[in-house]
């Protein structure tokens, strides 16, 4: 076996020197022949013919070369180096062809990249696919977080884990003489490190006692922001740190650096210490992770792990009902939410790729028709058609390969495109994944398959075409084809029609979230975000624990909102929880006095908005009855929106009514006044019912100013040092801007989808240019005689465009047709338009045929020009 | 030519391994002993014996060498392998037992 793939490799790669010896051993051979012949008495003419009769050299070498097994090897060479020099003396075509495969391979690669990062590629902890996601599902939604009391029963009852731990996604304001700082946050259980398998590159990990209520409160910080806000100072270690919402805790290690478990987070505190009283049933928001036991199978792990969550079940009907444990091989429970919209990026793709594919086959079918004869030459000497179709094959293989390489360098560009776009990926759900995006092996493996996969489909009816021709109705043509072929114009109109087709099911999708995103830009969202700016105040000293502190907190708030409204350039200040389009919302449920309770005794939910009394102002909300509440009615007024009021006391004059916040009981709120409905708690979200409540501080505020909102940043900063310099004020932003970013996802999608549409379009318009100028060089001659006889330029640029629309034409309303039912996968991604939108169907089709008008209009007005002597005597 | 022998199949193989059996000889000496040794009643077709060297060669049951030949010319020698030994021992083998069976099966009327 070794010898023989020695003796191949020799043959294939020092075929020269082979051929020499080949040469010498058989002249060495056929000399002693003739000598041998002379010594029988023949004169030395004779033995040469008579040695030569008995000897044919060439058909012995030709043999030879046979017996060395690599003849297919070589001739697939010889098939590669010729592909090489015709494409290389066709550089236009070869630059179209290689290009437009590349566009679609390099779009492929790209999203295949992060698809693959996101859903498939094993985690780099999957510890040879022990290390598990818990999570809980039922029968319609699985990767769910889960409830500390379940978690803790889970990690008792099962025997196959090794460990198990939990942790929660948070978020803390980190406040020092410094400043004050948004950081991510991870809680994280007792054993929580030692499963994901790290140890503190500094200090400690957390200590048993740590883990239990009333132990200290201690975090470990990641290396990131131990370098970043601390200059990587050990000293940092068994300092207190203040976390708005977790107190003083002592900073006693630092994770090491880059160390991440999805989600990114710059602090680790105890989940054990503070989530002994969560409950059951709500607060769902944890998710597990465990190391199964050595030789303990997924499916072992998951039978066991469904007979606790029966008992559970059955132990707490209300909390458990129709929850099973979930478990996930690490890294592929996040990202449930991104699966549909990336597997329909994977899919608008991939029509990218079928147009460049049917573009290159019908590039290759013209080139192929212009070759019957050499075709028919090389046949009649004897080549067989597999022979021809691999010779064809190579070449469409070589334009695959080039378009390959050019496609990984597309995606790479790609994929920094794409994630500048995105920009922090850990906005997204589950954060970045691990080991990050890009073009890696498997990336390039993919680049490489599409590649070849497109090579052959495009290649090879062009190759079964070119090479299944009748011989001698070849030959005996005496020009390039006249007519006759009417089996390729099919297949090359087929081709056309796909394209076309395909382009506008794509056009249709990028349009719609074109549309649907203009929606959420332009639509009213009932309030004025222009020239709002928002920000969030924290401070060491500050808070809001006993009555006096909260009247104090009252107090500056108060001082805070008169020093930024003397402002010159504020029109309005307010503080405002929680923040429109910040961190959270806050809801309850309410009781119309005098109401009967629904049926089920359940209240209605409103969302809340405790407020300034300025807020109406600084938001530039709509008063539609009523007025707005003053700061001393704290707790007493209320301002409700319109839904609230329709939904509470339906018919009637709502001002004056009096409602009660959680139960139907005491104290009553009265209704001052009635606000119109607003998108403040998400511009995709329809409004609900909302109650506006008089708050005199919040963290977070809101300034109207009669300018550029960020251009006043600095000065109501310093103003508000100016009121307590010990308040740190961070996450300034324009409410505009803080709105904008609540549509990346759609952005990103509707971007995306775009730019798809917009090559598909392209190439799709190359397709038809390339099929219709084929087709109109070949009529050269018939156009010819036309107008020779007397035919206007008006009918033989009608016959051209007629020629070229009508499998366009086709293809349009075919892909109508289909749109009509694809773009339903979008719904769940349309905003303010149907999936079935008629304008923008419209507005594609009118688009799409346009642009193969445009390109039948070129060669079209090249036949009105054709000159009846020249094209007659052309040929 | 009418008296001389076909080949059978797979039969060439066996005779230019059994006549490198004594030592390393070039191309046009194999297709000599071979005429020889069979007293010319096998014509070996020299359009096969060089593809047949070929072959041998690359299932490593021969190994080439260029060295000088009688005449002092550059000439290429092939020398049976290990393998190759192997390979004429388990060759003979089988057509003697074939041969064997022929004759057999041939004699019984």
């Amino acid at each position: 076996m070794l010898s023989d793939i020695r003796f191949r490799m020799r043959a294939l790669f020092r075929r020269n020197a082979l051929e020499r010896e080949l040469d010498e051993e058989l002249r060495f051979h056929y000399e002693h022949q003739v000598e041998a012949y002379r010594k029988v008495g023949h004169p030395p003419e004779e033995a040469r013919r008579r040695a030569r009769l008995e000897f044919g050299l060439d058909q012995v070498k030709e043999e030879c070369r046979d017996a060395r097994g690599v003849r297919w090897l070589d001739e697939s060479l010889q098939d590669l180096r010729y592909a090489a020099r015709t494409l290389g003396k066709n550089p236009g075509f070869t630059a179209v062809a290689a290009l437009s495969l590349a566009l679609g391979i390099g779009a492929n690669s790209a999203i295949f990249a992060v698809l693959d990062a996101f859903l498939f590629r094993p985690s780099p902890l999957s510890r040879n696919g022990r290390f598990i996601s818990i999570a809980t599902r039922n029968d319609k939604i699985s990767g769910r977080p889960i409830s500390y009391p379940n978690f803790l029963d889970w990690q008792r009852q099962n025997q196959v884990f090794e460990r198990m731990a939990a942790y929660r996604i948070s978020a803390a304001v980190l406040v020092d003489g410094a400043g004050a700082e948004r950081v991510p946050l991870l809680q994280v259980s007792a054993g929580f490190f030692p499963l994901v398998g790290v140890r503190p590159a500094l200090g400690r990990d957390f200590r048993p006692e740590e883990h239990r209520p009333g132990g200290g409160a201690v975090a470990l910080l990641s290396y990131e922001l131990w370098q970043r806000r601390y200059n990587g100072d050990p000293a940092l270690l068994g300092k207190a740190l203040l976390l708005r919402g977790y107190g003083p805790v002592t900073a006693v290690g630092v994770t090491p650096r880059g160390f991440r478990i999805g989600p990114r987070a710059d602090l680790y505190v105890s989940l054990d210490r503070t989530a002994a009283r969560e409950s059951r049933a709500s607060a769902n928001s944890l998710y597990g992770l465990g190391l199964l036991k050595p030789g303990v199978t997924l499916e072992q792990a998951r039978a066991q792990m469904n007979l606790i969550a029966r008992a559970l079940e059955e132990q707490y009907p209300q909390a458990n009902r129709g929850w099973r444990i979930d478990l996930i091989p690490f890294g592929r429970l996040r990202n449930e939410e991104l699966r549909a919209p990336l597997f329909l990026l994977m899919g608008a793709v991939g029509f990218v790729l079928l147009i460049a594919c049917a573009n290159l086959s019908n590039l290759l079918l013209a080139r192929a028709a212009g070759r019957g004869r050499e075709v028919a030459i090389r046949k009649s000497l004897g080549a067989t058609r597999g022979r021809l179709v691999r010779q064809m094959l190579a070449e469409s293989l070589l334009l695959a390969a080039l378009g390959g390489a050019a496609g990984a360098l597309f995606a790479y560009w790609g994929c920094q495109g794409l994630l500048q776009l995105v920009g922090d990926l850990d906005q997204w759900p589950g954060g970045e994944p691990l080991g990050g995006i890009g073009i890696d092996l498997r990336v390039l493996g993919f680049t490489a398959a599409a590649a070849i996969l497109a090579g052959v489909a495009a290649g090879l009816a062009p190759a079964f075409r070119a090479s299944g021709r009748d011989l001698t109705a070849e030959l005996k043509q005496s020009g390039p084809a006249a007519g006759g072929r009417k089996q390729e114009r099919r297949w090359r109109d087929t081709l056309v029609t796909l394209e076309s087709a395909l382009a506008l099911v794509l056009l249709a999708g990028g349009g719609l979230m074109m549309r649907s995103l203009y929606h959420l830009m332009s639509a009213d969202p009932g309030f004025e975000p222009r020239r709002v700016l928002t920000l969030s105040l924290e401070s060491a000293t500050l808070a809001r624990n006993s009555t006096a502190e909260r009247k104090d907190a009252d107090e500056l708030g108060r001082r805070l909102v008169e020093e930024i409204e003397a402002l010159p350039g504020v029109e309005a200040a307010a503080p405002a929880f929680p923040a429109p389009f910040g961190h959270g919302f806050s809801g309850n449920t309410f009781y119309a006095e005098g109401r009967p309770p629904a049926d089920d005794g359940r209240l209605p939910e409103a969302r809340m908005h405790y407020v300034g009394p300025h807020y109406g102002r600084a938001m530039g909300l709509r008063l539609r009855a009523g007025r707005w509440f003053a700061a001393a009615e704290t707790g007493r007024a209320a301002v409700v929106n319109e839904r609230m009021a329709r939904l509470a006391w339906p018919g009637e004059n709502p001002i004056g009514r009096r409602f009660s916040l959680g139960g139907a009981k005491p104290p009553w709120i009265t209704v001052v006044g009635v606000a119109a409905d607003t998108r403040e708690n998400g511009l995709h979200s329809d409004p609900g019912p909302e109650i506006y409540m008089p708050i005199s501080f919040s963290a977070d505020m809101l300034v109207r100013t009669a300018g550029d909102p960020a251009a006043m940043a600095a000065v109501i900063r310093n103003r508000i040092r100016g009121v307590d310099k010990s308040l740190a004020v961070y996450d300034v932003a324009p409410l505009a801007v803080r709105m904008s970013d609540s549509l990346l996802e759609d952005r990103i999608f509707a971007w995306l989808l775009g730019i798809f549409a917009a090559a598909a379009l392209c190439l799709a318009a190359v397709g038809i240019y390339g099929v219709i100028a084929h087709a109109a060089g070949k009529r050269t001659r018939e156009v010819g005689l036309r107008v020779a006889l007397g035919a206007r330029s008006s009918d033989v640029a009608l016959l051209i465009l007629r020629q070229g629309m009508a499998p366009a034409l086709a293809g349009i309303v075919l892909g109508a047709a289909g749109a009509w039912g694809a773009t339903r996968a979008l719904a769940s991604f349309l905003h303010g338009v149907t999936p079935t939108d008629p304008l923008t169907f419209a507005a594609v089709t009118l688009l799409l045929t346009a642009v193969a008008l445009a390109a039948c209009w070129i060669p079209a007005r090249r036949a009105m020009r054709v000159d009846p002597a020249g094209a007659l005597r052309y040929e | 030519m009418s008296d001389r022998l076909d080949l059978p199949q797979g039969t060439l193989d066996l005779l230019i391994l059994k006549t490198l059996a004594p030592g390393p000889q070039h191309g046009w000496a194999i297709s000599q002993r071979l005429q020889q040794v069979s007293k010319d009643a096998v014509e070996v077709q020299q359009g096969s014996l060089y593809p047949a060297l070929h072959r041998l060669e690359r299932r490593g049951l021969v190994k080439t060498e260029w060295g000088a030949s009688d005449n002092n010319r550059r000439a290429k020698y092939y020398q049976l392998t290990r393998a190759g030994r192997k390979q004429l021992e388990v060759e003979r083998d089988n057509w003697q037992r074939l041969a064997a069976v022929m004759a057999a099966v041939l004699e019984t009327s």
